[in-house]
């Protein structure tokens, strides 16, 4: 058998690839969290609550009205983006001009009250959501086996992730939104509705996250605390990649990803903190993150 | 006399909790130009914010072409016709310079086309995809004003146009800005460059403490230097 490193070599591959998996993962909420923070200037602690509500709403509208999965992936994020423009608008508008930590707080306690309430009416145990029938199965490569539904989800997340970058980096709105980055009031001064701007972009960062649940439903199960397991390691990589960076985060989720796979093949014991032992070199060198400009 | 294009009347405005504006009144007919000249932190920048609703708290009275536009959110306020050229010239160092150009809403029917607006300002055009922050400041500065003018907004608040800037650079903006005001353009400078305000304005409002000091035309200016001289302090 081949090998690499003394590694089997479908080890190694299939590793990376769950690497890949989960990397898809981490760069879907990392993006939603730096393009909110870089414009509302919030450090958005409801950001695995949004995930979970993504999960939580396609599980029962499939339940409820039988909608198939393709469906799902859109219509599910779509509610929850609606669900944190309330959100933007009735409480984090507020909190303009003030300290970054109400901010953190608030959506802290937002967090909890969505949690709270899932595990109320669920439990704690996890639903099962199955992925569509054309997406089960998979295909012996050669050197690995490749579950295509994993495949799936790592060429749909880059296709996201890699759309929205270029929504920001190449369009007009994209513009509007880097330019109130920089100097909020003279963009509104020009004529721009920045308040709106503000809760479409909140929205459209719940979108990623909740579209990210739904795509995470059939694999890990549908639970009120899938949102709170995952997002402490989202933070670790908006650190990594640097905060409001939009490709820092893209690139490093997926690298962060990466890492952990290989970890678990090289020495497992360790692939539940490489995240933040990367993290603190990182911090230790470079404190405005890889991609970060310093603030 | 008609009704002045831009009225103000005993405006106050506060920074946070200071105090700054307390009590101007100024007013640019349709088609002049005036300059509002004054000390450092006399409260010319935050005339010009104030009429911008940039600032925290301000109150008074604010006439813009007939209309009282003191409750007009901060978004709507470039809608009535007011284009704002920022101290420091506000050019968004993560945008391109053409982004810069074209980042601003249409605001009125009669914005300046792209073909007139590289003919005044050439190099917009050859340095289009560089960097808003690898400009020169005499660039940011046209860019900043070509990008008002793009609007179709009926008075320029221009704040220090000449700032930092070296003096060949301050002699084209001044002939830009004379063939704006030939055009037809209103405008309302802030100056610490006296020669440069002299070279344009047609009336002039002297700010000392936030409030107006004194104004004359263009042709009292000699028989005001001695108190002009005093306010500003040159």
């Amino acid at each position: 058998m081949m090998t690499v490193f003394g590694i089997a070599l479908p080890v190694l591959a299939g590793q990376l690839l769950i690497g890949l998996f989960n990397g898809a993962f981490y760069a879907l909420l990392s993006l939603g969290l730096a393009i909110i923070f870089g414009l509302l200037r919030i450090i958005n602690f409801a950001h695995g609550a949004l995930y979970m509500l993504g999960a939580f709403v396609a599980f029962l509208l499939g339940e409820w009205l039988g909608l198939p999965f393709w469906l799902l992936l859109v219509v599910a994020p779509l509610v929850v983006a609606a669900f944190a423009a309330v959100i933007e608008r009735g409480l984090l508008t507020h909190l303009q001009g003030l300290d970054p930590l109400y901010g953190l707080l608030l959506t802290f306690g937002v967090a909890l009250i969505v949690e709270g309430l899932a595990q109320y009416q669920f439990g704690v145990a996890g639903q099962n959501f199955s992925a569509p029938a054309a997406l089960s199965g998979a295909s012996n490569l050669g050197f690995m086996i490749m579950p295509h539904y994993r495949a799936f989800v790592i060429v749909v997340s880059l296709i996201v992730c890699l759309a929205t970058w270029a929504l920001i980096e190449r369009t007009k709105l994209g513009a509007l939104l880097r330019a109130a980055t920089e100097n909020r009031p003279l963009v509104e001064a020009f004529g721009v509705n920045v308040p709106l701007l503000l809760t479409a972009t909140y929205a459209f960062g719940a979108f990623l996250a909740a579209f990210a649940g739904v795509m995470a439903a059939p694999v890990f199960q549908v639970s009120p605390l899938m949102g709170s397991n995952i997002v402490i390691v989202v933070f670790a990589v908006v650190v990594i990649g640097g905060m409001g960076s939009i490709g820092g985060a893209i690139v490093s989720g997926f690298l962060l990803g990466l890492a952990e796979g290989l970890t678990k093949v090289i020495y497992p014991e360790a692939s539940n903190i490489v995240v933040f032992v990367i993290m603190a070199i990182v911090l230790f060198f470079r404190p405005s993150g890889l991609f970060g400009k310093t603030v | 006399m008609t009704e002045p294009l831009l009225d103000v009347k005993d405006l106050h405005g506060w920074y946070g909790e200071s105090h700054v504006l307390h009590g101007v009144s100024l007013s640019v007919q349709a088609g002049e130009t005036v300059a509002l000249i004054g000390r450092n932190g006399a409260g010319k920048t935050t005339t010009l914010r104030a009429i911008m609703n940039l600032l925290s708290r301000r109150e008074g009275q604010i006439r813009f072409s007939g209309r009282d536009i003191m409750g007009v959110p901060r978004h709507r306020v470039a809608y009535e016709g007011l284009g704002f050229v920022p101290e420091e010239r506000g050019i968004f160092h993560s945008l391109s310079v053409t982004e810069n150009l074209r980042l601003l809403p249409q605001t009125g029917p009669d914005g300046m086309r792209d073909d007139d607006i590289y003919r005044f300002f050439p190099n917009l055009k050859e340095r289009g995809r560089a960097g808003g922050g690898t400009l020169s400041g005499g660039e940011q500065q046209m860019l900043a004003i070509a990008r008002v003018l793009r609007t179709g907004s009926k008075l320029l608040l221009l704040d220090e146009p000449t700032e930092g800037l070296a003096p060949v650079i301050v002699q084209r903006i001044a002939e830009m800005l004379r063939a704006l005001k030939d055009s037809g353009m209103t405008m309302l400078l802030v100056e610490q460059n006296f020669h440069f305000a002299k070279s344009l304005a047609d009336r002039f409002f002297l700010i000392e403490n936030g409030q107006i000091a004194g104004s004359f035309a263009r042709d009292e200016f000699d028989a005001h230097a001695s108190a002009i001289t005093e306010v500003v302090g040159v």
